[in-house]
């Protein structure tokens, strides 16, 4: 289920609870960075680069990442989505994941 | 004398590549891992072709050193001679800097499982599993001990079925499926001093095998069949499959099976003249049929397969090897993950299911024989699983199936996904002839290719 919907009027309050967007994608990048390209500079990867497509993320590493993102964001992706449509950029797994914790 | 344990947080079954990647890494993650292995290792087993990809897996298991150490055969590349012409793919020509191999599976396998009991894997060989307890909270298997008749039911959490042929759970559970499309049997045996196909196509004596690499020479019988030669360190691996027609052939070319193989090796163009003085390893020849099965099912609550128990197919690609040790990667993932969190343990043997079929569907519908497919749902899961693999690995995958005259069957998996690095290669040549040896040998040149 979505989350309840808001008056637009309300403020936005505080989500320091929560992580945002943007630190939830620092979050993934270093995972990633750190589990799969050790060594590299972290300007080697930025929200263009192909991820499972680039040859960055092979299939066990794609397991490796969704355990990260249930265990770190309480974020579930299914089995369907464990492919290049949902998970082969940066903003795209932060974005599916920002909206699987709204769910929960 | 090591005692089997009554408890553990996995069970794995069989001690092959499949088996004890999945042991050498969750142990590595810190689990209690428990693997039975029927024999006793080394034991003898085919599928000897690796391709240079698998070093990843090598490096993952901490075992490239033990591999390096062994010596195994570095190949070139592979040499395809089907319908007529002669193909070859270099490896150098797709950038791969560490070799692919030529290995004897007794010894490769034994490194295997030797480095996963190093990495805390208890290992427990001459040990049959007897029956696999799937009952949810009371899982676990009953194994004999071959030496001591023991019996002993081990309970664990996870079971992983990396038990090859013999296929444990899906025999037991009755869902074990012959291929359709697949249905061949297979014949091998062990030649010494065989002659060998190196890279640009010359012809080499066995002695060189060190200092020019072999290719893995794969020729065409009629539309469906096709013969291996394997160069090795101290012998040649040289193997048939054959379609049903192909078999009824073979079957009436000699009085026993050694006889009938060796003549039709010897009846064979290029394979014959590589054959010229090599000789035949006596009781080296064996067969096997209907050894190709479809997946079905891969994994349910609590339990894997992986390996050859979850799904065999014609091994043309030199597949065998990566995909037993991608399946028990994915499953030390899948249950490392449900370990750490159980109540999640579903989601996770889904994950491993669909990852799992995916590249099997990959390398089933790549291996086909031309102009067959009689499960188009595999195309799907096979586009799936192909996006995993890099724009080189896809483009050698593209190039094996065109040298062993079938790309065809990647095309309705590029038209899923265009993105894929299939049709768009130039990293293979065609040679116009084998080279002859040089005339000092004293040995005719090759024949003119004659195939049926």
């Amino acid at each position: 289920m979505a989350a309840a919907r808001r008056p637009a009027f309300t403020p936005t309050p505080s989500t320091s609870m929560e992580p945002s967007q943007d630190n939830i994608k620092a979050t993934i990048k270093d995972y990633i960075l750190r589990e799969f390209l050790p060594g590299e500079s972290p300007a080697s990867l930025d929200d263009t680069t192909p991820l499972i497509t680039g040859g960055i993320l092979d299939s066990i590493a794609t397991v490796r990442l969704i355990a990260f993102l249930e265990e770190q964001f309480g974020a579930q992706i299914e089995p369907h989505e464990m492919n290049a449509d949902y998970l082969n950029f940066l903003p795209d797994i932060a974005q599916l994941v920002g909206q699987r914790q709204t769910q929960s | 004398m090591k005692t089997i344990p009554t408890t553990a947080d996995v069970i794995v079954i069989g001690g092959g590549p499949a088996g004890s990647t999945a042991a050498n890494l969750l142990a590595n993650y810190g689990h209690d891992v428990v693997l039975l292995e029927q024999a006793r290792h080394p034991r003898p087993v085919v599928g000897e072709s690796v391709l240079p990809h698998f070093w990843k897996y090598a490096d993952a298991l901490d075992a490239t050193a033990d591999i390096e150490r062994a010596g195994f055969i570095s190949k070139a590349g592979a040499t395809g001679i089907w319908g007529g012409r002669i193909r070859q793919l270099r490896l150098a020509d797709f950038g791969y800097t560490r070799p692919a191999l030529h290995v004897e599976r007794d010894e490769f396998d034994e490194i295997l499982l030797r480095v996963a009991e190093r990495r805390g894997a208890r290992v427990f060989e001459e040990v049959g599993v007897r029956q696999v307890h799937l009952d949810e909270g009371d899982t676990g298997v009953t194994c004999t001990d071959r030496q001591s008749g023991k019996e002993v039911r081990i309970s664990a959490p996870f079971i992983i079925d990396a038990s090859g042929q013999a296929a444990v759970i899906a025999r037991q559970l009755g869902f074990r499926q012959f291929d359709k499309d697949l249905r061949f049997m297979s014949t091998w045996g062990y030649y010494e001093n065989s002659d060998y196909i190196a890279a640009g196509g010359a012809i080499e004596p066995f002695k060189r095998r060190r200092d020019i690499r072999p290719t893995t020479l794969q020729l065409g019988i009629g539309d469906w069949g096709w013969a291996w030669h394997i160069v090795q360190k101290e012998l040649t691996s040289v193997g048939l499959v054959l379609a049903p027609a192909q078999a009824a052939v073979f079957k009436a070319s000699g009085a026993t099976l050694e006889e009938r193989f060796a003549n039709t090796c010897s009846g064979m163009p290029v394979l014959s003249t590589l054959l010229q003085n090599a000789r035949l390893v006596p009781d080296s020849v064996q067969a096997i049929r209907d050894f190709a099965y479809h997946p079905t099912t891969l994994s349910g609550p609590g339990w894997y397969l992986t390996g050859d128990a979850a799904a065999f197919v014609d091994p043309i690609n030199s597949a065998g090897v990566i995909t037993a040790l991608y399946g028990g990667s994915a499953a030390a993932a899948a249950v490392n993950a449900s370990l750490r969190r159980p109540e999640r343990k579903t989601y996770y043997s889904e994950i491993f299911s669909t990852l799992l079929r995916q590249r099997l569907s990959l390398f089933r519908v790549a291996a086909l024989p031309p102009g067959r497919n009689s499960y188009p749902e595999d195309i799907e899961p096979a586009a799936k699983g192909a996006q995993f693999d890099s724009a080189r690995e896809q483009e050698l995958l593209y190039i094996q199936t065109e040298v062993m005259n079938r790309s065809e069957n990647l095309a309705p998996i590029h038209a899923r996904d265009r993105r894929l690095n299939y049709f768009a290669s130039t990293n293979y040549r065609e040679l116009t002839g084998l080279i002859p040896r040089k005339p000092e040998s004293g040995v005719s040149p090759a024949k003119p290719l004659a195939m049926t």
